[in-house]
């Protein structure tokens, strides 16, 4: 994908599939069920078509491939679609709630070529039974068995809610010491399915959120710990080591499009082509054309989502972190406020907290090198 | 089991699945892209 300023065209190296809608469980702030975007198919999609999906995203030359659904290992055929010839053409991650990975699948999972990592759901302790409706000891005991059978590595996906706020410093205790834990990933839900009834009593104040988030993060930045820590639009562990990222990162100007994932493209299980999970505008059907086709003529009406500019964001123009938020999320742009040319207040909170909270605790080098991206 | 073992494994098979993807079809990523950081987003790009 080449993706530099002004210029864009759809040419993925990685994609997202849903593999199926079933879940075996009903998380309170799950944006996949009761979403007024989306209708959800009847049925899953065969392994064929599956397989066929993956057979045309390798066609076109995408590198890296990530399952989800519902939960993907609700199907009984996800291990053969994991196994498969077509699937050797993928690096890939396994998003999942982590109650099926018993032993025997656990012991499956080791032997499928390059499985970069399982990402697993978890809530805290405590609050994981009332937001997740399943007991943390059961996920913690599957996570506990990856450690013992296998080499895989473990990547914790935490919500923030008003549950489990409290929790998060506990875990990371827990998640330093877990030998087959390498990364945590805190993120806030998006405003979709049964979060817009939810949210009121879920997602926690800014007041309330700001101490505890910065409290962790200037505990990692000072103890360094055996884990990649990530927090949403404030932090993520690369920054402490500016060395690394100084010739990956490049930065966006006003004819940029404000999406940082147009590398990446989605498969529902309906068939629909998007350009991320979370933002519910479809460009075509794999059902009914070519991957191919939908790359190089979205539907009539995409134009909505991929003409968009940063620059049409007139409020964020002339914003000092236009370079580093690129206008922010069009999915949280679209889902807070129904428009999708707007600001996404969200992201200009975190900014403002990112550098007078957390980028003064930042190496030097690192902070001389965001700061040139202030403007 | 040292601790930065943990990190190290997973660079090692991340930079391994990076030397797969053709320099010229991607650049690199936006510092949004590092920060973004959403649980379904893309794991791989966030990772880069």
């Amino acid at each position: 994908m080449k993706y530099i300023n002004g210029r864009f065209y759809l040419e993925p190296i990685s994609a997202h599939i849903d593999v199926t809608n079933k879940c075996n469980l009903k998380c309170i702030y799950c944006f996949y069920y009761e979403d007024p975007y989306v209708q959800l198919p009847d049925r899953d999609p065969s392994k064929d078509e599956i397989l066929d999906w993956m057979e045309q995203l390798a066609e076109i030359g995408v590198k890296f491939l990530t399952f989800s659904g519902g939960e993907a290992f609700m199907r009984p055929d996800f291990l053969e679609i994991l196994s498969s010839e077509t699937s050797e053409n993928f690096w890939k991650v396994i998003l999942t709630n982590g109650i099926l990975l018993d032993e025997q699948t656990v012991e499956e999972l080791e032997n499928v070529p390059k499985l970069l990592e399982l990402r697993v759901s978890l809530d805290g302790f405590d609050a994981n039974k009332k937001v997740r409706g399943v007991d943390a000891k059961v996920i913690i005991q599957n996570i506990d068995l990856i450690g013992k059978m296998t080499d895989l590595a473990v990547h914790i996906n935490t919500m923030i809610t008003t549950e489990n706020l409290h929790e998060l410093e506990k875990m990371y205790e827990w998640i330093e010491q877990h030998e087959a834990i390498s990364g945590w990933a805190i993120d806030l839900p998006i405003v979709r399915g049964r979060y817009i009834s939810a949210m009121n009593a879920l997602r926690p104040s800014w007041s309330e959120m700001a101490p505890v988030l910065k409290r962790l993060i200037l505990r990692y930045i000072d103890e360094r710990p055996p884990f990649k820590l990530a927090i949403f639009s404030i932090f993520r562990e690369s920054l402490l080591y500016p060395n690394k990222i100084k010739d990956r990162i490049y930065s966006f100007d006003l004819e940029s499009h404000p999406c940082s994932y147009l590398p990446s493209v989605t498969i529902r299980t309906d068939g629909s082509v998007t350009l991320c999970p979370s933002l519910p505008f479809s460009i075509g059907n794999i059902r009914e054309r070519p991957l191919r086709d939908i790359l190089e003529s979205p539907d009539p009406g995409s134009e909505r989502v991929l003409r968009i500019r940063i620059r049409d964001i007139k409020k964020c123009s002339n914003c000092r972190y236009v370079k580093i938020c690129g206008a922010g999320c069009r999915a949280n742009a679209f889902l807070e406020t129904g428009k999708l040319i707007e600001v996404d207040s969200i992201t200009c909170k975190m900014m403002e907290f990112f550098e007078s909270e957390i980028l003064p605790h930042l190496p030097r080098k690192s902070r001389e090198l965001i700061g040139e991206y202030l403007t | 089991m040292g601790g930065d073992y943990k990190i190290q494994r997973f660079e090692k098979r991340l930079a391994q699945a990076w030397t797969e993807v053709d320099g010229e079809k991607f650049v690199g990523v936006t510092l949004k892209g590092h920060l973004a950081n959403h649980n379904n987003a893309d794991p791989f790009l966030m990772e880069f």
